[in-house]
């Protein structure tokens, strides 16, 4: 590669870098107990990113013709308009080989469709889709400053999606299992399929929720989401940039109830595990409120380099065609001192929401919204009947003083994150939280 | 290199397809202060499925030189798996296909110069952009199997999209073209985002909703696609399992039209090589169609050729071109008491598509009294049911507005939803 960088180099480019991604992986996905799909994928990319004359350019292509790569990404870099001056670039050097107990590739196949269909077994209801995959993936990036990264990662996936049905009615509910580990993820995967039955099922007795303000606790995957969409986003530098968040000018500055701390961290095996991130720099934990003061934002090396900080190994691409740009890795809310007891005592009328159907916000005026699959109503300190799938909507800022209740049950769960047209596996958690006052949507 | 490929599948499996497809894209990043990231992708994927002692199986690798790889991986899934009584064969070449109209030649012949042009003359216009990406590209693809289908194509396409800042307010637009994005889409998008300013809160209650022509497309385009999905309704998961059922009012027909010329989604064949046809979905407020693959038309005895495919994945049960038929009254605001205008929601992509119950915040939307437009709203959410929505459906404009995907719908004013405001 090599010859590559210093044929870049006498182009004029003041920074090359080189990657290359071979992907294999195997899926098997069943609807009842019949197999829908068996089927395996191979796929390798290779990339050049270069600074030529202080603009941006990147090429990719299945084709290993980096020299042609290379003629590509100048010729892209030219078109620019904006110049930049790239600095803390990554000179480290390593190899990381993602631990697990069982490799996916030491099980056949045959097995593996065998654990299903006795999954599939469990059926209650109406249908039940199971998918299972494991990827296995070989990473490398070399840049011109000396930087030579390998990732060897292996990662399983296990997704369970049920239907009740009840005269004309149909309810459904999923959960998705995914980690950079091997073959025993799959433990979990029959509690997994009983749970979202148990959920579906119960969601056709569900009565709809009244809509209006209400104080409302948020179970550890609706509370990581928040913290996602609601925080994360916000952080992201690119949004700073771009003038684009409810956090522009508000670093060191108080955010949000005093006792509400928040980080990102790459270094934990979730699903949202960075070792070092797509420029090169090393995965780390970022505290991004303490204690209700915002204390920083997530970085790739470009933001970093306009805004002249340190990078915080937060430069992530969906695949090597690209552009790294700002993301999270495992965000959550860190844990309180409260008891989930405590906080369902503490509320008159409200509700508690669980789990996650996904969100939006609007990181400018900090609009958000959230939904729940599920959740109970709350009535004089007690938990009474279930209510189906309602939102959570709010202004961030107006919000994160409102969170006043922490409890000390933090968990984490495996997510997608969809930003600016590339989606990046994330993790986000939390322990229960209880919000003072939030608009939920409902029936009027 | 295909016919090394079908003569190779030939010799190793009773029956066999190939599917090929190439992306060229360039991609321009850009804010107010001009283009900052410019990137070029070139990719392909080859997926064979092969049918091998009543079993099949399906790889996929990136390159058509990998192609035996590719068999021989498939064979080896295909025996791995259990008989499949319910494939009757891969799709069987239509009758006759139907010559689409896909005139490209106007964004075939765009320069990267016209497309610095083109993004300078966005940039000059007096408004925030926080973040804006241009994208030209073109696909090509190949289905061959051994049932005789030999099908083609390429198809070129550009798309916009850009959020854009007036003081505290952003919105995020799009569109997808197969010709030249113009500056006019543009500069409406500019005014709408201005039209923000003086937002007011509203008391909850429950009244009329004007969709405007994007979100109403938003909002049936999920739900829409699963319930009518023949995969669906083979494993009775659709609400819609009944053809001929008077399900919507009577005001509404959908179609789906992929021999519509020069849409986005135009197409003589799907992704199996099937001919397309243009159908109603629903006619009157009556299920009329479903839509189907190969494999699941077979089971219930119906013809596929609506299937789309990414590359590496098999073929998958979507919609193409959609146009819904306009009504009679052209300005419909001036038919509501008391209601909102909703022209963007947030976090229609959450809303549960098989109950199809929504529970939405308002992004730009406006309260509407006696006739007319008064402000816009501030922290409102709607809330209720899809299918209880299209039940509702009291109007629908004279005026259809091509949505950005090819999808032709006028605006939709419906009754009795419930609307949460203070």
């Amino acid at each position: 590669m090599d010859k590559f960088i210093k044929y870049a180099e006498e182009q004029g480019c003041e920074f090359v870098e080189i990657k290359g991604d071979k992907i294999l992986s195997n899926s098997i996905s069943l609807e009842n107990n019949e197999v829908k799909e068996l089927a395996t994928k191979q796929s390798n990319l290779f990339s050049v990113r270069v600074l030529h004359q202080h603009k941006l350019g990147l090429a990719s292509s299945n084709k290993s013709d980096i020299k042609l790569l290379v003629d590509q990404a100048i010729a892209c870099a030219k078109v620019n308009d904006q110049v930049i001056d790239l600095s803390y670039i990554s000179d480290l050097k390593g190899v990381v080989t993602t631990k697990f107990k069982i490799n996916p590739r030491s099980i056949d196949l045959e097995e593996k469709k065998k654990k299903l269909l006795n999954l599939a077994k469990l059926k209650k209801i109406q249908s039940l889709n199971l998918t299972y995959r494991d990827t296995s993936r070989e990473y490398n990036l070399i840049n011109s400053f000396g930087c030579d990264l390998k990732f060897n990662d292996v990662s399983t996936t296990f997704i369970a999606i049920a239907f009740a049905k009840k005269n004309n009615l149909i309810e459904q509910a999923w959960k998705i299992e995914r980690n950079h580990i091997g073959y025993e993820l799959m433990e979990k995967a029959e509690n997994v399929v009983k749970k979202v039955m148990t959920t579906a099922s119960s969601l056709l007795e569900a009565k709809q929720a009244k809509g209006g303000n209400f104080p409302v606790i948020a179970d550890q995957k609706l509370g990581g989401v928040f913290c996602h969409e609601a925080v994360g986003h916000a952080c992201e530098a690119d949004a700073i940039l771009q003038k684009n968040s409810v956090f522009q000018n508000k670093l060191n500055k108080m955010v949000a109830n005093e006792k509400l701390s928040i980080s990102d961290n790459g270094t934990i095996i979730s699903n949202g595990w960075v070792p070092f991130d797509d420029d090169g720099n090393r995965g780390r934990k970022t505290l991004l409120i303490k204690k209700g003061i915002l204390t920083n934002y997530l970085h790739s090396l470009e933001t970093a380099s306009i805004m002249k900080v340190q990078p915080t190994g937060n430069g992530r691409a969906q695949d090597l065609s690209s552009r790294v740009i700002p993301r999270m890795t495992a965000t959550y809310i860190e844990n309180g001192d409260s008891k989930f007891e405590e906080m369902i005592q503490e509320v008159k009328n409200g509700y508690y929401l669980k789990n996650s159907a996904g969100g939006q916000v609007n990181p400018t005026n900090g609009e958000f919204l959230f939904n729940s699959v599920y959740g109970y109503k709350i009535e004089g300190g007690e938990l009474k009947e279930m209510v189906k799938k309602v939102s959570l909507t709010g202004i961030i800022l107006d919000i994160l003083p409102k969170i006043c209740l922490i409890a000390k049950d933090l968990k984490l769960g495996s997510g997608s994150c969809g930003k600016s047209g590339q989606l990046v596996p994330v993790a986000d958690g939390s322990p229960h939280i209880l919000i003072e006052s939030a608009k939920v949507g409902g029936a009027a | 290199m295909i016919n090394e490929i079908k003569a190779y599948a030939k010799s190793k499996v009773d029956s066999y397809e190939i599917f090929f497809i190439e992306n060229n894209i360039n991609s321009y990043d850009f804010n107010k202060d001009g283009i900052n990231f410019t990137n070029t992708k070139n990719s392909s994927a080859l997926a064979i499925r092969v049918f091998l002692n009543n079993r099949i199986g399906l790889a996929s690798v990136d390159t058509l030189s990998k192609y035996k790889d590719c068999v021989e991986t498939a064979i080896k899934i295909a025996k791995l798996n259990k008989k499949d009584e319910k494939f009757k064969s891969f799709a069987k070449p239509s009758e006759s296909y139907k010559k689409v109209q896909v005139n490209t030649k106007e964004l075939d012949d765009l320069q990267k110069e016209d497309i610095q042009k083109f993004i300078r003359e966005i940039i000059k216009q007096d408004i925030g952009i926080t973040e804006a990406n241009y994208l030209k590209g073109s696909i090509k693809r190949n289905i061959v199997n051994s049932e005789g289908i030999d099908k083609e194509d390429t198809s070129s396409f550009n798309s916009l999209s850009i959020e854009l800042k007036d003081w505290e307010n952003s919105l995020s637009f799009s569109t997808n073209n197969i010709f030249p994005i113009k500056i006019k889409e543009v500069q409406e998008w500019i005014e709408r985002t201005k039209n923000l300013k003086r937002k007011k809160e509203i008391k909850s209650f429950k009244g009329d909703i004007l969709f405007s022509e994007e979100v109403f497309g938003d909002l049936i385009s999920a739900p829409l696609t699963f319930n009518l999905s023949g995969e669906n309704i083979f494993y009775k998961k659709s609400k819609l399992n009944q053809l001929d059922k008077e399900v919507f009012s009577k005001k509404l027909t959908i179609r789906d039209v992929p021999l519509e010329p020069n849409k986005i989604s135009t197409r003589s064949f799907d992704s199996e090589g099937i001919a397309c046809k243009n159908i109603n979905l629903i006619k009157n407020g009556v299920t009329k169609n479903y839509l189907f693959d190969s494999y699941y038309g077979n089971l219930l005895n119906k013809e596929g050729g609506n299937t789309f495919r990414t590359g590496s994945s098999s073929p998958i049960i979507g919609l193409s071109n959609l146009i819904i038929e306009p009504g009679i009254k052209k300005d419909l605001i001036k038919e509501m008491d008391k209601g909102i205008f909703v022209r963007s929601l947030m976090g229609v992509h959450t809303m549960d598509q098989v109950t199809s119950n929504f529970s939405l915040a308002v992004y730009e939307g406006f309260y509407i009294e006696k006739g007319e437009i008064k402000y816009p709203l501030k922290d409102c959410m709607i809330a209720g049911n899809l299918f209880e929505l299209l039940n509702n459906i009291t109007e629908i404009s004279k005026d259809q507005k091509d949505t950005g995907d090819g999808w032709l719908i006028p605006k939709i004013l419906c009754k009795g939803i419930s609307v949460i405001g203070e």
